[in-house]
């Protein structure tokens, strides 16, 4: 336990030391301030535009601007937040810097789940300024009307990063260069994105977590319907992770 | 586009943000002159033209861990 | 007791056998030379001991513990320098060390007080650099460090030298020879010259088998006694007819002659050959300027044993 916690503190620290935790900090608070303001502009834009037709364009709401909020941090957050992550543990060890650590008593385990924490760590802390500044843009620049449900929406976003975390830990623990990793990273993902286009099991994958949270805020969907989607998301999450430490410790360095 | 000033406070922490950003992957970048993937001169095109996903994508997996 | 103990170890890629049905025992407290040419099956053992590669068959015992395969347990024994030691390049060596001493669950004044006794020791005491600007030599020398943290039982150290300039290597042999008597320390390497210079018991690997294996002066003791080194004073046509002379002796195996004045003698019988040189000079009037048992260098050691094999 103690060793989890010292190689989490030293994963915090690589990450702000190499800049890498910034970046996705830095990507993520500016998609929360971004995201209520091209909502918010996006009309005005269409019409200096002037594309010849008379574009009827409804005024926007505090509901594009959380459109626009999950929109971006549910395609381009999650892919930088991949990029990042799906060299975790396949840069130390293509690189040769977790031998050193390994023949320490520090378990293999240990060593991806602590990976892991620091990741969620990053993304929890960067993900909660950047839906903390979008909240606090969208109630200035959109001030009437109010988002039910907001806290549990965010929280819905939030699981599908961490799900989507695992996913990289999983994909950077079982594969032996970053390229693999990263395209097993996007594997999973992908094929969870596609999960919520099939009929039959589109209400229950967690990717309902990211697909329809928005509906949540104007009430199209109650919250009971996110359920089974949280309880799948949680188990996927301690599936990928526990897979990820058997497959590392069968692997030789 | 005169209604633009209004929003400029929230504008200028994200110009901020993004300036900072590829200041940071720039010297980063000029200072070690080496990567791991592709060349510095590639990276440094990256950096610019995709401005803010390129710097973030240096730092991913362009810089060298030392 | 033996701090180390290989029983029957074998790892096979694919068909290579890499190592073959090893068997080894190092005992407490020695300087243990692990030696074998490139791709000998050096590394792999090594690498085996530490639980970082997998035997296909075979036990390994540290201190009496079991090492198994992806688990730390044993590594409380062993501190460990891969032969290309990796850090992380934005940590500065006390930060790294510190890292190292919090994995072992050492608190802040213990890891003060190790950190005050090694850095001095590798000469790193003082340095604030990141360990990314560090030369190989100065990497190697946090290697040994990092691997003493602990106080371990066993240090395992693999081709601690290869890639060191002159200077480095007689920094680092000098930092080995400092340990000797406070811990088991096994050293892999193809360079004859740093065995000679600090171990006291050798392994040489050969196909994956340990050919041979045991005391260095005992080894040497073995194959000495095999090879005489004569000089002599005379003309060069009279020093060859001595040199056909010698040939046609039973005993003599082998005569190698850098000049005709100097010859090196390979033979079954050196009291036998002592005994008639004499007698041949006499009859060709010649003077002996020399006449001397040779010291066996490692090298001839290892080539005699790589040819047997």
């Amino acid at each position: 336990m103690s060793n989890l916690f010292t190689f989490t503190k030293k994963e915090l620290y690589e990450q702000i030391k190499t800049f890498k935790g910034v970046a996705v900090a830095a990507v993520l608070l500016v998609f929360g301030m971004t995201s209520p303001l091209l909502a918010k502009l996006m009309p005005e834009i269409f019409k200096s535009a002037d594309l010849g037709v008379a574009l009827q364009i409804p005024d926007p709401t505090y509901l594009d601007a959380y459109a626009q909020f999950f929109k971006n941090i549910g395609e381009m957050g999650l892919i930088v937040i991949m990029l990042v992550y799906a060299g975790a543990v396949v840069s130390e060890t293509t690189r040769g810097t977790a031998t050193l650590m390994l023949t320490k008593r520090l378990s293999h385990s240990a060593f991806v789940i602590s990976k892991f924490l620091s990741a969620a760590i990053v993304w929890t802390a960067s993900y909660a300024g950047s839906a903390a500044l979008c909240t606090v843009y969208t109630i200035y620049l959109f001030p009437e009307g109010k988002p039910s449900n907001l806290l549990f929406s965010l929280f819905c976003m939030w699981l599908f990063g961490v799900i989507t975390l695992a996913a990289a830990l999983f994909a950077s623990a079982v594969f032996k260069s970053y390229i693999l990793s990263a395209v097993g990273t996007f594997a999973v993902w992908g094929l969870l994105l596609v999960t919520s286009a099939l009929p039959k099991i589109k209400d229950y994958t967690p990717a309902f977590l990211s697909s329809d949270n928005l509906k949540l805020l104007n009430g199209a969907c109650p919250p009971d319907k996110f359920q089974i989607p949280i309880i799948l998301g949680i188990l996927l999450t301690a599936l990928l992770l526990t897979l990820a430490c058997i497959i590392f410790r069968r692997r030789e360095l | 586009m005169e209604n633009i000033n209004q929003y400029l406070p929230f504008l200028i922490p994200v110009a901020v943000l993004e300036i900072g950003l590829l200041l940071v992957a720039l010297i980063h970048l000029i200072r070690h002159k080496s990567v791991r993937n592709l060349n510095v001169g590639v990276w440094a095109a990256i950096i610019i033209i995709l401005e803010f996903i390129g710097p973030v994508l240096y730092f991913a997996i362009g810089r060298k861990d030392d | 007791m033996a701090v180390l103990e290989i029983n029957n170890l074998s790892k096979y890629y694919r068909e290579i056998k890499a190592v073959d049905e090893l068997d080894l025992k190092v005992g407490k407290g020695s300087i243990f030379g692990f030696l074998g040419r490139n791709g000998a099956g050096k590394t792999t053992t090594l690498r085996m001991i530490t639980g970082t590669a997998k035997p296909t068959g075979g036990e390994i015992f540290v201190c009496g513990d079991r090492v198994r395969f992806g688990s730390c347990a044993v590594n409380r024994h062993i501190g460990y320098l891969p032969d290309v030691p990796e850090f992380y390049g934005f940590m500065s060596p006390r930060e790294y060390l510190t890292l190292c001493g919090r994995l072992y669950g050492f608190d802040k004044a213990k890891i003060d007080q190790r950190c005050g006794e090694l850095l001095p020791l590798v000469g790193l005491d003082g340095i604030k650099r990141h360990i990314g600007s560090f030369s190989r030599g100065m990497k190697q020398r946090l290697g040994i460090a990092q691997a003493l943290i602990h106080e371990p039982e066993l240090l395992i150290l693999d081709e601690p030298t290869s890639a060191l300039d002159p200077m480095g290597r007689r920094e680092l042999l000098k930092i080995m020879a400092s340990l000797r008597g406070s811990l088991t320390v096994i050293f892999s390497t193809h360079i004859l010259s740093d065995v000679e210079r600090i171990c006291d018991t050798i392994g040489m690997l050969e196909g994956g088998r340990l050919a041979l294996s045991g005391n260095l002066e005992g080894i040497r003791q073995k194959y000495a006694g095999h090879k005489a080194i004569i000089e002599i004073n005379g003309e060069t046509q009279k020093a060859d007819e001595f040199k056909k002379l010698l040939s046609e002796k039973p005993y003599v195996n082998k005569i190698e002659s850098e000049t005709p004045q100097r010859l090196v003698v390979t033979c079954k019988d050196l009291k036998a050959l002592g005994a008639d040189i004499c007698p041949c000079l006499a009859g060709l009037s010649l003077a002996l300027a020399r006449f001397e048992q040779a010291e066996p260098q490692l090298e001839d050691v290892f080539m005699e044993v790589i040819k047997d094999e």
